[in-house]
This record gives C-alpha cells, structure tokens and sequence, in this order.
C-alpha cells in the first residue's frame, strides 16, 4: 500500500519525498499541464505518443530505471494531452455563434446547473447561476447549441437549480475588472469551462418552463445548504451569518466587504474559506459526536469518514477541502487499520484526484496557497520546533508550549506562502504571523460551536439558542481582534508588482536555506 | 447508568459548559443591553476600514470597497485638477460616481 507504512520503517521527511512514487507522478503530471497550457500541441499526435509510451513501458524491464523514466514522461504527456483536451470545445458550442449575438440581446434556453446566488450589487439584486445551454435564437428560429456559460440576472427570480429557463439577455465576454492583482476574471471563469456571460436586464422577461429537470442528488445537496444556511441566518445577525456561511459552508457570497478586507490585510483570509484546518476540526467535532454513541471505534473512524465526504460535497468540494479531506481520510483510515499514513502520498494523491478531475485546478490560486502551506508546514515546521524547543527547554507551562507550537506553523505557513501572496496580491503580511497565535485557536472554537449549533438547531431548534450566544461573543471577539491587528504599525503594506522570475528566485533561496540548514543540523 | 467513559465525560461537560455559558450570556444581555453593543464587532461601523480622501493614492482607493481602478483613477485626477475636497459630498461631482455608488462607499472615505 502506497499510502501507509509501519510505524518502525518511517523515515525522515527528506528521504520519503526522495522515495515516494506518487510524488513524481504528480510533479510529471502538473509539469505536462503547464506545457499544455502554454504550448500547442496536435491532440492526435499527443495520443498517439502515449499510447507508445505505454506500450514501451510495459515492455522494459520491470524496476529499471529506464521503465520509470519513460513512465513519468508518459504522465508528463497525459498531463499535456489533459490540459488540451480541456480547451477544445464541442463544434456546436454556444462560443463558436456568440460573435454573431455581440450587437443586440440574444434569446437563450437551458439547465440551470448551479446553485442559484442572489446578492446585493451596485444595480440592486443579482441572481447569478451557471447555464447548461440548450438552444439559441436566431433570426430563422431556434438552434441547439452546448456549453456553459454564466448568468447574470439584474433582479429577483425564483429560479432553482435544475430549472430549464428561457430568457433574452447580452452575450458578452467575461470583463476584465480592476487589475489591482495578478487575479483574472476571465481566465477564472474559463477555468471552470465558462468562456461566455449573458447579462440581463431588470425588466427583461424570465420564463421557467420546466422545473426539477436537474440531478435529484445535486439539489438535494444545494437543499441541505439552504437549509443549514437559513439555520445561521435564524439565529444570527447578517452579518454574522455571512461570516458562519463562509466559515463552514464555503460560501462566502454574503461577506460583508469591510470585514473581508480587514481578513485579507492581517492574512488571516485563509479563514474565511473551508481549508485543512476546517476539515480537521469538522473531523474531531464528528468523531466527538460518535464517542458517545455506543458503537467500537472502528464503526467511529467509518462514521466519521462517511460524514467528512458528505461535508465535502456540501461545501462544493473546492480544491482546498478535497486535499484537507482525502489527508484527513487516509489518516483515519490509517488509524483504524493501525497502520502510519504516508504524508507525501495522501498529499500526492489529492493532488493527483484534483489534477485528473480538473487540469486547470493548478492555475488556481486556492489550490497553489493550499498545497504550499501543507508544504511549508512539513517541512519548516520540524526545524522551527526543534529550535524552539531548545530556547524554551525549561519551559514545562501548556500555554507557552501551545503557543510557541501555534507560532512555529504561523511561520512556517507565513514562510511558504509569502512569495505567492506577494505575487498575487501584491502585498507583504508580516502580522499574520502574531495574528495566527490567537485566531486560529478562536476558529477552532468557532467552527466547533457552528457544528454545534447546526447540530442541535436540526434536532432541537430552541436549544440553538445557547450555541448562538457563544458563538456569536468568539465570533465578534475573532474580528475585533483582526481589526487591531490590521490597525498594528506595520502590519501589511503594499508592493509593487513582481514577476514569476522574483517569486522563483524567493522559493530557490527558501528551499536552499532550509536544505543548508537541515545538512548543518545533521553534521 | 452514573458511570461514564472518560470521552463520554469530556463531550458532556463540554456541551454544558456552552449551554450554561450561553444562558448566561443571554441573561446578560437582557439585563445589561449596553453589553450587546460593546460585543457587537461585526456589526458596528468602528471597524469600517476608513481611507483620507485628499491623501489617498490610486493604488489606496482601489482597496477600498465599490471603488474600482477607473473611478479610483478619476478621483486622483479630479483631485489633482480642482484641488482637495472640502466636502464628502463633493465626491460626486466626480465622473462616473452617482448617488448610489456615493452611498455604498462614503461610510470607508473621510476628510481630515
């Protein structure tokens, strides 16, 4: 098994990133999505060279070296080959006629395919959802079309997922906002296979013919989220619900702007979105629940893994709580069969899930913030606690332990993702560290009493009361921390932009730093 | 029945501990309002993020929420052509800003 290992032939982390097969499976894999994305290649001779690369694979000797070369330049291909097959798009695609539609509205018919958004925007409500495209309309009559494309509705609706709609609007390119970041719109939307937005107007005519026309499991996953999100709003204010939806259900539509900002200049926006950190928690919260029901602990570890992927399809399975709940899987799984799970492996396989599912999810900047902070904490994180412990060699108090721990990771973290945040956001966070001391502990606090209150509101509605008192005091305690910190001198400033080149030449230093100092170590 | 496991124990004690925690939290409240506004954070306009009209770059604008590249850019220009605001309000003699974008983000703007 790939994944796991005794716990007598465990290694340190250098050498298992060396061994671990997976590793180079998903670093070939992620190298050949690059290629892809930025050199054009015929598809037909891609598939093709795989095909021979395959066959010669399994003709060389097993176990040379030459066999495992020609493997990982077989992935490198299927990765190349991944990434193009994404970007072709079927000949009737609603993309290819769009250019036509660019002058006047054009009336459209469809699947509603995503949860349905409705939010306040500068022209009053927007109701926003993905349409599975069905049929356009032309002068000469209606023509079936395919492909994705967005739906922005300037007012109220009562569309649902799973409705087909009919409606006229203008078909437009995705726009380009602010370029305040490296963030891009329409590269985000393409990513997700939306190439086109039809815009339409208050008054315009929406015409629902069909209703449940959608997967019945999908719409009872995005009913479930309504109705644990209608639970946060019944016992908190706006505000705060925006908050709790975020912080627990992944949507973070409803965040009020101000506090968003105040997250994004101390660092701590990792918060508002469901990472490692949330589904660890959610995991304890769940295996919490299932120490008082008498069953054995095995039945415990199954329970709670069955609830975790049930969370995760919840919350929309973003790239960044696929990768905590495949780790936090395998690491139960681990333990029920008594076995150590790998870390570079269950890290390597969620990277792998991710990538085959989707190749662009590389481009995207939750996955890449979310793969070098598990990154930087495995491999930082060991030195600074050994070096921390030496300071605080004396020091037996669980306090002072606890948070040198919590300021090891907050560093570690800080460390591994400063380079990309910069190059991202062009800013530099240096509070994040002091401010991840005490907001992580209080998310803990507030993620477990949200499941709490969820919990107890679905059974017991009046009892949610109690858990909405507590949460809402760490709640507001958690932000006015964060608004001292952004208040702090020198807690974030802005830089100018960098490039690739700078943020390469940052992460060849750290890499170099921590291999100088790992050799010292052992010497 | 009176004996529990050592993790029946924590997770009972730790579900009374909120929910005496919350009634009493709530008692507070109701007894002592001025509480609620001294707790209430997230819903108070202390932690709007406020930036100086006449000192902000482009670049500071930006940040600021509903105020985009292009509006952000006309403020530094209309700032630079007529001199420093005497007023909030006379932000919107700015192009491209109309009464209800003035209303979305006058509450993160001041005049020193």
């Amino acid at each position: 098994m790939l994944m796991f290992q005794d716990v007598k032939s465990r290694t340190d982390s250098d050498k298992v990133i060396v061994r671990n097969p997976l590793l180079g499976v998903v670093v070939s894999l992620a190298l050949g999505i690059i290629a892809g994305e930025y050199c054009h290649f015929q598809l037909d001779v891609l598939f093709f060279l795989i095909c021979f690369l395959l066959i010669v694979t399994l003709i060389t000797k097993k176990e040379s070296f030459v066999s495992g070369l020609i493997l990982l330049v077989t992935v490198f291909c299927l990765g190349w080959f991944l990434c193009q097959a994404q970007k072709e798009l079927q000949g009737d695609h609603v993309y290819h006629v769009a250019k036509y539609y660019r002058d006047g509205p054009v009336e459209v018919k469809g699947l509603v395919i995503s949860n349905v958004t409705r939010k306040d925007s500068l022209q009053g409500v927007k109701t926003s959802f993905v349409l599975d495209v069905q049929a356009i309309k032309s002068p000469w009559g209606w023509h079936k079309k395919t492909g994705q494309i967005l739906v922005d509705i300037f007012g109220a609706t009562n569309i649902n997922y799973g409705d087909i709609v009919k409606f006229s609007g203008k078909l437009h390119k995705p726009y380009e906002f602010a370029k305040t970041g490296r963030f891009s719109y329409r590269e985000y939307l393409n990513r997700q296979s939306i190439k086109l937005i039809l815009s339409v107007k208050k008054n315009a005519p929406v015409e629902i013919l069909k209703r449940n026309q959608g997967s019945r499991f999908k719409a009872n996953v995005f009913r479930l989220r309504e109705y644990l999100k209608k639970k946060f709003t019944d016992n908190l204010t706006e505000n705060e619900s925006g908050l709790m939806c975020a912080i627990l259900l992944g949507d973070r539509s409803n965040i009020p702007v101000h506090i968003r900002e105040l997250f994004v200049k101390t660092g701590t926006a990792h918060i508002l979105a469901i990472s490692g950190l949330h589904v660890g928690i959610v995991a304890g919260c769940f295996f919490m629940f299932f120490r008082i029901l008498p069953i054995n602990r095995r039945c415990k570890l199954v329970a709670t893994v069955i609830m975790l992927i049930a969370y995760m399809i919840v919350v929309e399975a973003r790239p960044s709580v696929v990768r905590a709940t495949v780790m936090t899987v395998t690491i139960l799984i681990g333990i029920a069969i008594e076995r150590e799970s790998d870390f570079i492996s269950m890290l390597s396989l969620s990277a792998l899930m991710l990538l085959t599912v989707n190749p662009y999810n590389i481009f995207d900047v939750g996955f890449q913030l979310s793969y070098i902070c598990v990154v930087a904490i495995f491999w930082f994180y060991p030195l600074f606690e050994r070096s921390a412990k030496m300071i605080f060699a004396d020091n037996r108090i669980f306090i002072v332990q606890v948070v040198v721990k919590l300021f090891c990771v907050s560093l570690a973290v800080w460390i591994g993702v400063a380079g990309a945040i910069a190059y991202y956001f062009q800013m530099v966070t240096p509070v994040t560290i002091v401010a991840n001391i005490l907001i992580v502990p209080l998310l803990s606090v507030v993620v477990a009493l949200g499941f709490g209150m969820l919990l107890i509101s679905s059974f017991v509605p009046s009892g949610a009361v109690f858990f909405a008192q507590c949460l809402k005091l760490v709640l507001n305690i958690k932000v006015g921390l964060i608004f001292l910190f952004s208040k702090m001198p020198g807690a974030y400033f802005y830089i100018e932009r960098i490039s690739l080149v700078h943020v390469a030449l940052y992460y060849i230093f750290i890499v170099l730093l921590r291999i100088g100092i790992g050799f010292r170590i052992k010497k | 029945m009176f004996s529990f496991t050592k993790q029946e124990k924590l997770v009972l004690v730790l579900f009374i501990a909120v929910v005496f925690s919350g009634a009493a939290l709530q008692l507070a409240f109701k007894k002592y309002p001025f509480l609620t506004d001294i707790v209430n954070v997230i819903d108070s306009d202390k932690i709007y993020p406020k930036v100086d009209i006449n000192k902000a770059t482009a670049q500071e604008l930006v940040v600021v929420p509903y105020i985009g590249e292009y509006t952000a850019n006309n403020i530094v220009e209309y700032r630079r052509k007529n001199g420093p605001f005497k007023s909030l309000e006379q932000i919107k003699n700015v192009k491209g800003i109309r009464d209800k974008n003035y209303l979305h983000f006058s509450k993160y703007l001041f005049i020193k």
